[in-house]
């Protein structure tokens, strides 16, 4: 609709997911009851002593390693000055000069082709807390308030909704595969901000604006739309874009300048005095990167070309890493490949996923799968069967296969002379559909397998029945 | 660096807090002292010493992520100047 080519650079924030917050022992954890996890460090009282999170800094190393960051060997603490009530202290401890994690890019299909969006830094930040406004107060919860939070600054790579989604999309996979993060968009522990600005081919940028905390994927697409439409109008009616802080409001699918934060952009930055430089030796980074699993689109790439899975399956299976580990983990215990793609698509993810919720929860080990699709193989159960198994196994690791078979009675009959012997009988009894199977009505099989499905509670080989109920009948 | 009224109006915007245009003045003069009192530092040779991050040289103070004892927030709570059951209490601050 327009000449204009939008330039988009995020700020994107992913809580890390640690036991503990950033400087202080305090739980790490979402939904608490207010104020519950909080003490004296990150409530802000005066005269307390931060102390460093290991975990929080090696997560954030891990994160920096996945994208080929440049891990710096000396880093250091900063204080970054404002006085809003989210932040008792007024200020958040960040890093501003020498971060941990430098450069950086992030691969990705977008459209049906392949992009790349650089990465400026990651660095490691508190989390500020929660505000609830109501009536003519805010009540403040510091339960957020310290919890560690990688800030990635991605360079103005981008040019549309599609690219920041799926670039973000991308992204958040990485730090679920790295294991640094859930990056759970209900629990706001990912969230990004939009950088943007729209300028003709051949012209330098225009101004940007930057619209704040967006908390889903979808919201970032609507407000990257909403504001590309705006600033055209703005630029087509001859005015000017003013550079601004934005807010977009969900429900009214708009967003709005929030003028009275033009000041705050002086954040007077100056080195934190209660908390030493972290520096890493080339040890350090070498364990830490060693650690890395085998991310998403390595993966989906391998599953393709090793395994012979075509690329829709293979998405699938990557969608989750819980998803790709247990998959990898059954082929690697000796599960074809195929079936056990389709077993977990089809069974696992319908059991595993609950509506509106992100992520999935896993209750069979790779073993357990692995011998319970062997089962399958040997004709010992049948597919319909296997649910009963799979339902029995389900979040006890230790209940083997073979043994859920023989409890639940699930054990399929391929003693061929004893199912023989009944399919005469079921013949005999059923004379009428046996002459119509003689004269041409193949249909009335499935009705002398059902006969005979009755006769052994399900647990015939469907396959063996059949061959045998057609040869019986044709004698 | 010279302090005008300007800049005191900016330092008390971003700290929220409101002053008389007596007490601006007063804070003017306040800050071109503190200023001129710092000032003294530009004659220390500073040339032979290098740049440093901490005034402290140790570096790597960690701790491992272990939850600690949970904290009385009666305690804290009881130390805001206005608060509910549960929360601290502000003057409402949406945007």
């Amino acid at each position: 609709m327009s000449e204009y080519i939008a330039t988009i650079g995020l700020e994107v924030h992913c809580e890390l997911k640690t036991e503990t917050k950033l400087f202080c022992s305090c739980r790490n954890v979402f939904g608490a009851a207010p104020n519950t996890n909080t003490c004296p460090v990150c409530a802000g009282h005066p005269g307390v002593l931060p102390v460093i999170n290991r975990k929080a800094v090696e997560y954030t190393v891990r994160a920096g390693c996945a994208i080929g960051c440049e891990i710096s060997r000396f880093s250091k603490w900063d204080r970054k000055n404002y006085f809003y009530p989210d932040l008792p202290k007024a200020w958040q401890t960040s890093q501003y000069d020498l971060p941990l994690c430098i450069g950086g890019s992030v691969t990705f299909d977008v459209n049906g082709e392949e992009k790349t969006v650089r990465l400026n830094r990651i660095h490691l930040e508190e989390d500020a807390g929660k505000l609830v406004h109501s009536g003519n107060c805010t009540t403040v919860d510091y339960n957020r308030c310290g919890v560690p939070l990688m800030e990635c600054v991605t360079e103005p790579d981008m040019h549309s909704a599609d690219e920041a989604v799926a670039f973000l999309e991308e992204l958040a996979s990485i730090f679920r595969y790295s294991g640094v993060s859930d990056c759970r968009m209900q629990e706001g522990s990912i969230r990004a901000d939009v950088n943007l600005s729209l300028s003709r081919p051949g012209e330098p940028l225009g101004t940007r604006t930057e619209t704040k905390n967006l908390n889903s994927f979808r919201s970032v697409r609507r407000a990257i739309e909403a504001e590309i439409k705006r600033q055209t109008e703005v630029l087509e009616s001859g005015g000017k874009v003013v550079q601004e802080t934005r807010h977009f409001d969900d429900n009214t699918g708009t967003g709005y300048g929030m003028r009275s934060k033009e000041d705050a952009q002086d954040y007077r930055y100056f080195p934190e005095p209660d908390l030493m430089p972290v520096v890493l030796s080339d040890a350090d980074i070498e364990r830490i990167k060693a650690d890395l699993p085998e991310l998403k689109r390595a993966r989906r790439k391998r599953y393709v070309s090793e395994l012979g899975l075509s690329d829709y399956d293979a998405s699938q299976l990557t969608s989750e890493p819980e998803i790709a580990d247990l998959f990898d983990g059954a082929v690697k215990a000796g599960a074809n490949a195929k079936k056990a793609a389709n077993y977990v698509m089809s069974e696992i993810m319908r059991k595993g996923k609950t509506a509106g919720e992100d992520g999935i929860a896993i209750g069979v080990t790779s073993v357990q799968l692995a011998e319970l699709l062997s089962l399958v193989d040997k004709g010992e159960i049948n597919l319909v069967s296997s649910r009963d198994v799979l339902d029995k196994m389900w979040l006890n690791p230790n209940e083997s296969a073979a043994k859920a078979v023989d409890e639940l009675g699930l054990r399929q009959n391929n003693d061929a002379g004893e199912i023989e012997k009944l399919v005469r009988e079921i013949i005999a009894a059923n004379p009428g559909p046996a002459n119509d199977f003689r004269n041409g009505n193949e249909k009335v099989l499935s009705f002398f397998v059902g006969q005979l499905m009755k006769a052994t509670k399900g647990k015939t080989n469907p396959k063996i029945a059949g061959e045998l109920i057609r040869r019986l009948l044709s004698e | 660096m010279e302090i005008t009224t300007e800049t005191i109006r900016h330092t008390a915007k971003l700290s929220r807090i409101t002053l008389s245009a007596e007490e601006e003045k007063g804070m003017e003069k306040h800050f071109a002292a503190m200023l001129e009192q710092v000032k003294t530092l530009d004659t220390f040779d500073a040339s032979a010493v290098s740049a440093t991050a901490h005034i402290l040289s140790s570096v790597n103070v960690f701790r491992d992520d272990v939850p600690g004892e949970p904290f009385d927030r009666e305690k804290l709570l009881s130390c805001a100047p206005e608060r509910d059951e549960d929360s601290y209490v502000v003057p409402r601050v949406v945007e």
